[in-house]
Formats: C-alpha cells, structure tokens, sequence
C-alpha cells in the first residue's frame, strides 16, 4: 500500500464522469449510483454519471429517473437506446454525453466497488498517465465467487493473451477502468472488436498509440446477483480475437 | 497506418520462425547423407529434436507460469462480505429518499 499523506490536489480541478451501461440492472443501479456519490463526496472532487440504458425490460430506465430526480440532472445523466446495441457503442455514446475531462468505465452489477475510485484517481494524477486500468491479478487485486475451472480458464486465457500482446500489464479484460478523455476519444473510434476482447483492443491500441496505461490493484466480486455471460461461443471469440 | 503497427510484432514472430525453420531444415538436410551422422549421434539427436524440445520447455514454462498464478489467485471473501453491509447501508439511505424496489 502506498501510503499518501493527503489527496492530490490537482484532482480537485478535474471533472470525472462515469460512464454506466446497464442492462436489466434495475434492483443493482441505485446502490451503485448511492455508493459512487460517496466515493466522490469523501474526496470533494466533482463527478457527473453516465447511464446508458439498452431498453431493459425491468425498468432499470424509470428507476435511473426516479435517481435523477433524487441527485439532479447535473449529477445523472441518461441515455436511453433502442435495445441492446453492445458495449463500445454503449461507451461511444455515452462519451457523447459526457462532460467530464476524465472518463470513467465501470460495471453496473456491483461486481465493481466505487470505493476504489479515489486510487484511480491517485495514481493518475501522481503518474500522470494517460489510462489507469484496474487489475484483479497483480498484488492487491483479488476476485471472489470464482469455482477452481473458472479461474483456470481466466489465467489460461490471461496468459495467452499476455504472451502474444506482451503489454506489461496483469488484467488486460478488465474494464474498471479511468481514461484521459482525448486518450478515450481517439482510441474509441479505432476499436472494431466485442465482448472480453473490446476491453483488451481498446488497452493495446492505447499502447500503440503512444498513450501510458497504469495499473491498480480492485477486488472483484462476481455476480451477488445476475447470472454470468461466459460461455464456450464468449471463449472461441476471445481467442479468434486474441489471433486477429 | 496502425494496422501495420499491429501487423509489426506477428510479422517479427514470422520472421524469427521461419529463419529458425529455414537453418534447421538446411542442417537437417545437410547432416543426413553425411558419415558426420553416424560419428556424431548425440548432437544429431539434440539437433534433430531442437523444435519439439523448444516447444515442450515453452509448454511447461506456460504450466509453471499458470500454475504460480493460480496459486497466488486472491479470493476475497471479505470483499463479498464488506459489499453485502455497504448494500444494506445503501438500501437503508435511499429508502428514506424514497426509493425503492418493488
């Protein structure tokens, strides 16, 4: 742990908005968007969220008003969409939206935890680099709810893409992530890929284009609610992705 | 333009290979009607094998490697833990904004 004696300050003149794709997150939503504005609150640092919302059947788009009217239109933003149209569009149109000169990505189901916003935000302004990625596999990152094949299949297909992409980085899929916006912006409309491998190409162009990639250590628990995406076709993407 | 940046480290691989590939067909070739086959047996054995070789040390560099990593994975369950009480905080707040779950 890298102790810090007080919160960078040149944080303080920044605007970060978190970008929210949801799909049926209806019951995960407001405990998310409860936890980022405490995250954002403890550090007084000024924040506006991104939801970007695919139709969902169960009301997640009425319950994000019930939000907006809760916190302001200042402080939540919606986007709704015609149906499920994919993350990088999701990402693309929400950056549309976003006023924020930081972008954050993160995911709606809880699996990610707002309290580790402030590190991110640390470690890009002691760094200042362009991209802070947040890993579960390095020293201080962790996963919990993962049975023994699953993790087997997360490190064999880390490994792979570690050899083959060489990136100097732990967790190339993850996508707890917080960017520049010119560096979002730029990449964004290169990338061509979906699913686990979007995460990856988006982190790699990056690197391509010049751009530094930092990482943090977040802990990532899978799935209280909600059943997970993985299966054999998300695999065989992957790895054709991976190649190409 | 970038695609050729992407194209960079596949094509160095290639390159790498078949160079690889090319020197050891050609002492292959070279070294089998020869009487240097029959005097140097060891050597021709190491030579002959040289690719399986590389490949069986990547494989089990790549099973070490997994396996390392397994054994150092992180499960946090305190992590579940601390999530499922900052839920209830958070549900109990918003209730009293009035907002709910049906």
């Amino acid at each position: 742990f890298k102790r810090i004696s007080s919160f960078p300050e040149s944080a303080l003149k920044n605007k970060y908005s978190v970008l929210l794709p949801t799909y049926n997150e209806k019951e995960n939503l407001p405990i998310v968007v409860f936890l980022i504005d405490k995250a954002f609150l403890k550090i007084n640092v000024s924040y506006e969220i991104v939801v970007i919302d695919d139709n969902s059947p169960d009301g997640t788009y009425e319950m994000a008003l019930k939000l907006q009217k809760l916190y302001t239109e200042k402080k939540i933003k919606i986007l709704k969409r015609s149906g499920k149209l994919g993350l990088g569009s999701a990402y693309k149109d929400g950056l549309a939206l976003a006023s924020g000169s930081h972008i954050f990505i993160m995911d709606s189901d809880l699996s990610h935890n707002p309290k580790f916003i402030p590190p991110f935000i640390i470690r890009q302004e002691l760094s200042g680099c362009d991209i802070v990625t947040g890993t579960r596999y390095s020293q201080g990152g962790g996963i919990t709810g993962w049975g023994f094949k699953r993790k087997l299949m997360s490190q064999v297909a880390n490994f792979l893409a570690l050899e083959l992409l060489k990136p100097g980085l732990t967790d190339l899929t993850g996508s707890y992530r917080l960017y520049k916006k010119e560096a979002l912006d730029k990449v964004i409309s290169n990338v061509r890929s979906k699913g686990y491998v979007f995460q990856m190409e988006i982190i790699v162009r990056s690197q391509l284009m010049d751009y530094s990639v930092n990482e943090v250590p977040i802990l990532f628990v899978d799935r209280l609610y909600g059943k997970s995406k993985l299966g054999p076709k998300e695999v065989f993407d992957y790895l054709k992705g991976l190649v190409f | 333009l970038d695609l050729l940046e992407k194209m960079k480290r596949s094509t160095m691989i290639m390159q790498r290979f078949l160079s690889f590939a090319i020197i050891w067909l050609a002492v292959m070739y070279q070294v089998n009607g020869s009487e240097a086959k029959q005097n140097y047996q060891k050597t021709y054995f190491l030579i002959a094998t040289f690719p399986i070789d590389l490949l069986v040390i990547y494989a089990l560099y790549a099973i070490y490697t997994i396996g390392v990593r397994l054994y150092r994975f992180n499960d946090c369950e305190e992590a579940s833990l601390e999530l499922q009480k900052e839920i209830e905080v958070a549900r109990r707040e918003l209730l009293e904004k009035d907002i709910s779950w049906d």
